[in-house]
C-alpha cells in the first residue's frame, strides 16, 4: 500500500534555524537574479547553514567540532528487508530507507520544510503554472557510483522512465514529459498546473535520479544492484539479512541545511540489519548490538523510552487510519448511519489500548503530520467525538430501532459487513474492537478477515459496507487519492462521489500559494466530514531510537525524513 | 538386482507420484486463492493497464494447465522461475538460503537426539522413581511450551544477560566454526526442545514395552547382565519405532524452523517463506513447497533403509509390497 512511515512534519518544530527559503521566495529570487546567480548563492546558504542548523526534533544535538568521533559502521535495525532498490519499481518502505541514501533528487525539503538546492540549484515556475524550469547543478563535479558524470540527460531519463514505469504516476499529477533546454536546464511541462511537484520530487526514495540507460544494466539488474548519486552506495546485499552501504567519498552534491558535517557523509559504513522479530531488535538496541530501531515497535515504546541506553524520538505521522464507509450502498449511504459510526468509535481507546499511545487521535481526513490538518475545526463545526447516546440517536430518528440485540427497520436487521487485514496486529485488534464498539450502539458487523494486501481489493469490489485501512504520502495529495471521484471504487474505498470534494481537490493541486492552498484544504475537510463521507481514527506516530551515545540523528519534516549521515558517537 | 537395491529403486520409483501430488496441490493452492499476484507484486495504487502487462510477462494470462506445464517442467530442470517481488532465480534463493535452515534443522534435531535417548532410557530402567518423575514432567514442559516463546526466554533470560551469544542471526559453521556454534545453540534449543520432549516420552515407553517382553525374562534367567540386556537388546528393539519418529520429525522441524528464524532473525528458507506468503510471490512459495515435500521424500526414504538394516524383515516385507 505504499504507507510511508518514515516521512512526516515535524510535530513541534521547535527552533529551527534552516537558512534556506520557501518555495515562494526560492521562485521570487530566481525571478528578480536570474538563476544563473541564485544557484551557487543557494547552494551556499545550504552548506552554510550546517553550524547552526540544528533539525533535531529532540534532544540530540551534536557538538560539533571537537570531542565527536565519526563510527566505523552504523546499524540500523528493520523488522523487514528492502524488495528492490529501484525508485521507479517499488513501494516498500524498508527499500525507501536506502533508497533515501542511494540517490539524490532534485530539490531537497530542509529544516522547517524550506526548499533547498540537491541536483538541481533553482527552478522556475512559468505563470501559467504549467512549465517548471529547473537549473541543475552540473558545475559541482557530482558524479554516479560508477564514476560517470552527472548531465542533464540523466534527468530526462529518469523522468521518462518514471513515466513509463513508477508505481505511483499520480505523483506527479498532468506531467506529459520533461526536455532538456541545454547541459545545465531540463523543463518539466504540465496540462494542468501541480502544486506538488516541487514536494514530491524532493522524495528521493521515489525521484532519486538514476544514471542514463541505468549505467547499462538491465531493469532487474539494477534493482539489485543500483548506481545513484547519494551520500551512499551499495557494498553488499545479503538478502532477508543485511544490506551494507559505504560512504561515497565523492559526495558532492549540497548537503541538506541541518547536517552538521563538514564533509558529509560521517559514517563510514550504514548497516540495515533485518530482524523480524521485536524481541531481538530491541534488545538488540539496548545491549548495543544495534544503533538505531526504526520503527520502534508499539509494544516496546515505555521499554526504550524509559532507557538510558537510547534517545526515544515521537514524531507526528503523516498517514492515516480510518474507517472507510461505502457511501453508496445502502444502509451505510446513509449519512445517519454514517454518522453513528463515527459517533461509536472510541478512538482515544484504540489509540491508548492498541497502539499503546504511538499515534494521535484525528478527526479529519488529512493526517494529524499534514498542514493543514483541521481535525480540531472539524471537532468544534461538525463533531463526531466520542458519544455513543448520540449514535444510537441519530440510528433511531432514522428509523433503526432496537430489536433485541441489534437494530432493525421495516424488518431489516441493520447488519454491516467490514473487511479488514489480518496483519499488523493493531489493525486486526482495532478492527475488532470497532465491531464490538458498533455492537454497542445495535449495529451489527459481520468482520471478515484477509491478508492486509486483500482487503482493500475485497472493498473495492462494492459489496462491503466497510473497510478498517491506512493510507500515508509525505504531502497533503494523499487526500486526492483518498477522496477523488476518479478513483472512486480504487483507492476511494469511500466510493465517494461529491462534485464539491472533487473541486476543492483539483483547486489544491493547482494552488501554488502555500496559504492559499490551506484555506482550500481546510474547506475540504469540513466538507468531507459534514458529509461524513469517512471516518478518520488515529494517524500512528513515526518513532525511532538512536542509542543515546550519537549526536546528529535528524528528522526533516516533510519530503526528507530521517537523515542518517550525519550521525557521530559524541565523546565524554 | 539384490534385495536392497529392488527395495531401494521401489521406493524412489514410489515418490514420484507423491511429488507429482505435492506439485498439483502446491500450484492449485496458489491458482485457486483469491487475490491476483500481479496485483499483489506491484500494490494498490498500480494502473490496471500495469498489472495486465505483468499478468502477461508473468504467463497468467495462459491457461491453468499451460501454466502447470510450465510449473513442471522448469521444476524438473530445478527452475522454479523467477521471485514476483525482487525478479531473482527461486532457485538461487533457496540455494542461498537453504545452508541456514539445514544447519538450524539439523542442530535441533541433534539436540533432540541427545537429550531424549539418555532421559528416556534412564526414565525407562528407573521407572516410577524420582528420575522418572523428572523426565517425565520435563518432558510434559518441553512439549507444551511453544518454540517461539521459549526463543523469546532465551533471547531474554540467556542472550541478554551472558552476552556470549548473539540476540540475532546465524553464522554457517563453514565461516566460523565457533561462532556457528554460539548463534546455532539458543535456536537449535528453541527448535529441538519440543522434539527431545516426544523422543524421550516414545523412547521411554518403546523400552518399557520391551522391559515386559518374553526375550527379557528368558535373557535374564539365562544369566546375561541386566545391563547388557537393557543397552543392547532392549535399547535396539525400541529405538526402531523412535527412528520412523525422527525422520517424520525432519518436516515438523522445517515448520518450527519457520518460526524460529522469525525470532532469532535467521536469513533462511523459513523467513523467506512467511514473506513469500504475505506478498503472494508464488513462484517462491511453490519452489520451498516442493524443497519440503523432496526433503520429506528423502528422509522417509532414509529412514526406510535404516530400518531395514535395523531389522532386515522389514526389507523383505516392504520390498516385495
Amino acid at each position: 500500500m505504499g504507507l510511508r512511515d518514515e516521512i512526516a512534519v515535524v510535530s513541534d518544530p521547535g527552533d529551527l534555524e534552516g537558512t534556506a527559503l520557501d518555495r515562494r521566495e526560492f521562485v521570487n529570487m530566481l525571478k528578480v537574479g536570474g538563476a544563473m546567480a541564485l544557484g551557487p548563492s543557494l547552494a551556499g546558504c545550504a552548506s552554510g547553514g550546517g553550524g547552526d542548523a540544528t533539525g533535531d526534533a529532540t534532544d540530540t544535538t551534536g557538538t560539533g567540532d571537537g570531542g565527536v568521533t565519526v563510527p566505523e559502521e552504523l546499524v540500523i535495525a528493520r523488522p523487514s528487508d528492502a524488495d528492490l532498490l529501484d525508485p521507479h519499481q517499488t513501494t516498500d518502505a524498508g527499500a525507501s530507507y536506502v533508497m533515501s541514501l542511494l540517490y539524490d533528487s532534485l530539490v531537497r525539503m530542509g529544516a522547517d520544510q524550506n526548499y533547498q538546492p540537491g541536483l538541481g540549484q533553482a527552478y522556475e515556475i512559468s505563470d501559467d503554472g504549467t512549465e517548471w524550469t529547473i537549473e541543475l547543478n552540473v558545475d559541482s563535479g557530482i558524479t554516479f557510483h560508477n564514476g560517470d558524470e552527472f548531465t542533464a540527460d540523466d534527468v530526462v531519463f529518469t523522468f521518462e522512465r518514471f513515466l513509463d514505469q513508477s508505481l505511483v504516476p499520480w505523483a506527479v499529477g498532468s506531467l506529459q514529459g520533461v526536455e532538456k533546454v541545454d547541459d545545465r536546464r531540463v523543463t518539466f511541462q504540465f496540462e494542468e498546473p501541480y502544486a506538488f511537484f516541487d514536494a514530491h520530487t524532493a522524495y528521493t526514495s521515489y525521484f532519486g535520479v538514476l544514471p542514463e540507460d541505468l549505467a547499462g544494466k538491465s531493469d532487474q539488474e539494477f534493482a539489485q544492484n543500483p548506481v545513484g548519486t547519494g551520500p551512499y552506495q551499495l557494498e553488499e546485499w545479503v538478502k532477508g539479512e543485511q544490506i551494507t552501504l559505504t560512504r561515497n567519498p565523492d559526495y558532492e552534491t549540497p548537503t541538506l541545511d541541518v547536517i552538521e558535517a563538514e564533509d558529509p557523509p560521517r559514517p563510514e559504513r550504514i548497516v540495515w540489519q533485518v530482524i523480524p522479530s521485536a524481541t531481538p531488535r530491541v534488545q538488540g538496541l539496548l545491549t548495543g548490538d544495534v544503533d538505531v530501531l526504526v520503527p520502534v515497535p508499539p509494544q516496546d515504546r515505555t521499554q526504550v523510552r524509559n532507557s538510558d541506553e537510547a534517545a526515544f524520538h515521537s514524531f507526528a505521522g503523516t498517514s492515516i487510519r480510518y474507517v472507510a464507509p461505502h457511501n453508496g450502498l445502502a444502509p451505510t449511504d446513509e449519512r445517519p448511519v454514517r454518522q453513528a459510526i463515527a459517533h461509536a468509535i472510541d478512538r482515544e481507546r484504540i489509540v491508548q489500548d492498541i497502539y499503546n499511545g504511538a499515534g494521535q487521535v484525528n478527526h479529519s481526513p488529512m493526517p494529524v503530520g499534514h498542514q493543514p490538518w483541521a481535525g480540531e475545526t472539524v471537532l468544534e463545526e461538525v463533531g463526531y467525538a466520542y458519544d455513543p447516546e448520540e449514535a444510537r440517536r441519530l440510528l433511531a430518528d432514522a428509523g433503526w430501532a432496537q430489536a433485541g440485540e441489534y437494530r432493525e427497520r421495516d424488518g431489516e436487521q441493520l447488519r454491516l459487513k467490514m473487511v479488514t487485514g489480518n496483519a499488523p496486529p493493531s489493525v486486526l485488534q482495532s478492527s475488532e474492537e470497532i465491531a464490538a464498539m458498533l455492537s454497542e450502539v445495535g449495529i451489527n458487523v459481520a468482520l471478515t478477515t484477509t491478508q492486509p494486501n486483500q482487503a482493500p481489493v475485497t472493498m473495492a469490489q462494492g459489496e462491503t459496507h466497510l473497510i478498517n485501512t491506512g493510507l500515508g504520502w509525505q504531502t497533503p495529495d494523499v487526500m486526492q487519492f483518498m477522496l477523488a471521484s476518479s478513483y472512486a471504487g480504487a483507492s476511494n474505498l469511500q466510493f465517494l462521489q461529491d462534485e464539491q470534494v472533487d473541486q476543492y481537490l483539483d483547486e489544491a493541486a493547482a494552488t501554488l500559494d502555500d496559504d492559499e492552498r490551506a484555506d482550500v484544504y481546510e474547506q475540504l475537510q469540513l466538507r468531507v466530514m459534514e458529509r461524513c463521507a469517512t471516518i478518520p481514527l488515529m494517524s500512528p506516530s513515526i518513532e525511532v531510537a538512536v542509542r543515546s551515545e550519537y549526536g546528529g540523528y535528524h528528522y526533516v519534516a516533510g519530503s526528507t525524513g530521517n537523515v542518517w549521515s550525519d550521525i557521530y558517537v559524541e565523546n565524554e | 538386482m539384490s534385495r536392497q537395491l529392488r527395495y531401494l529403486v521401489n521406493r524412489i520409483l514410489w515418490a514420484v507420484p507423491v511429488l507429482v501430488g505435492a506439485s498439483v496441490v502446491t500450484f492449485g493452492i496458489m491458482h485457486f486463492t483469491p487475490g491476483d499476484p500481479a496485483r499483489f507484486a506491484l500494490g494498490q495504487r498500480a494502473t490496471p493497464e500495469t498489472v495486465a502487462a505483468l499478468r502477461r510477462q508473468m504467463g497468467l494470462n495462459q491457461p491453468v494447465y499451460a501454466q502447470y506445464l510450465d510449473f513442471v517442467s522448469g521444476a524438473v530442470r530445478g527452475d522454479f522461475g523467477q521471485s514476483l517481488q525482487t525478479n531473482e532465480s527461486v532457485t538461487r534463493m533457496i540455494a542461498q538460503r537453504l545452508p541456514y535452515t539445514a544447519q538450524l534443522s539439523v542442530a535441533g534435531l541433534l539436540i533432540a537426539v541427545v537429550v531424549s535417548f539418555p532421559v528416556g532410557v534412564v526414565g525407562a530402567v528407573r521407572e516410577g522413581q524420582f528420575a522418572d518423575h523428572v523426565s517425565r514432567v520435563g518432558a510434559l514442559l518441553g512439549i507444551s511450551t511453544p518454540n517461539f516463546w521459549l526463543g523469546l526466554l532465551l533471547i531474554l533470560l540467556v542472550a541478554v544477560p551472558l552476552e556470549s551469544f548473539p540476540i540475532f542471526g546465524m553464522t554457517l559453521v563453514t565461516e566460523d566454526p565457533v561462532e556457528a556454534v554460539t548463534s546455532t545453540l539458543l535456536p537449535a534449543i528453541a527448535l529441538g526442545t519440543a522434539q527431545a520432549a516426544l523422543l524421550t516420552r516414545l523412547l521411554r515407553g518403546g523400552m518399557l514395552d520391551e522391559l515386559q517382553s518374553g526375550y527379557v525374562r528368558t535373557a535374564k534367567a539365562y544369566g546375561i547382565d541386566s545391563a547388557e540386556v537393557t543397552y543392547v537388546y532392549v535399547l535396539k528393539n525400541a529405538v526402531l519405532p523412535t527412528i520412523t519418529v525422527i525422520g517424520l520429525q525432519l518436516g515438523s522441524l522445517l515448520g518450527g524452523a519457520v518460526i524460529v528464524e522469525q525470532v532469532f532473525g535467521i536469513p533462511g528458507i523459513g523467513r523467506m517463506s512467511v514473506s513469500a506468503i504475505f506478498s503472494k510471490d508464488f513462484p517462491v512459495i511453490q519452489g520451498v513447497t516442493m524443497l519440503v515435500a523432496v526433503v520429506f521424500v528423502a528422509a522417509n526414504l532414509l529412514v526406510d533403509l535404516v530400518y531395514a538394516r535395523l531389522d532386515p524383515r522389514i526389507a523383505i516385507d516392504g520390498g516385495e509390497g
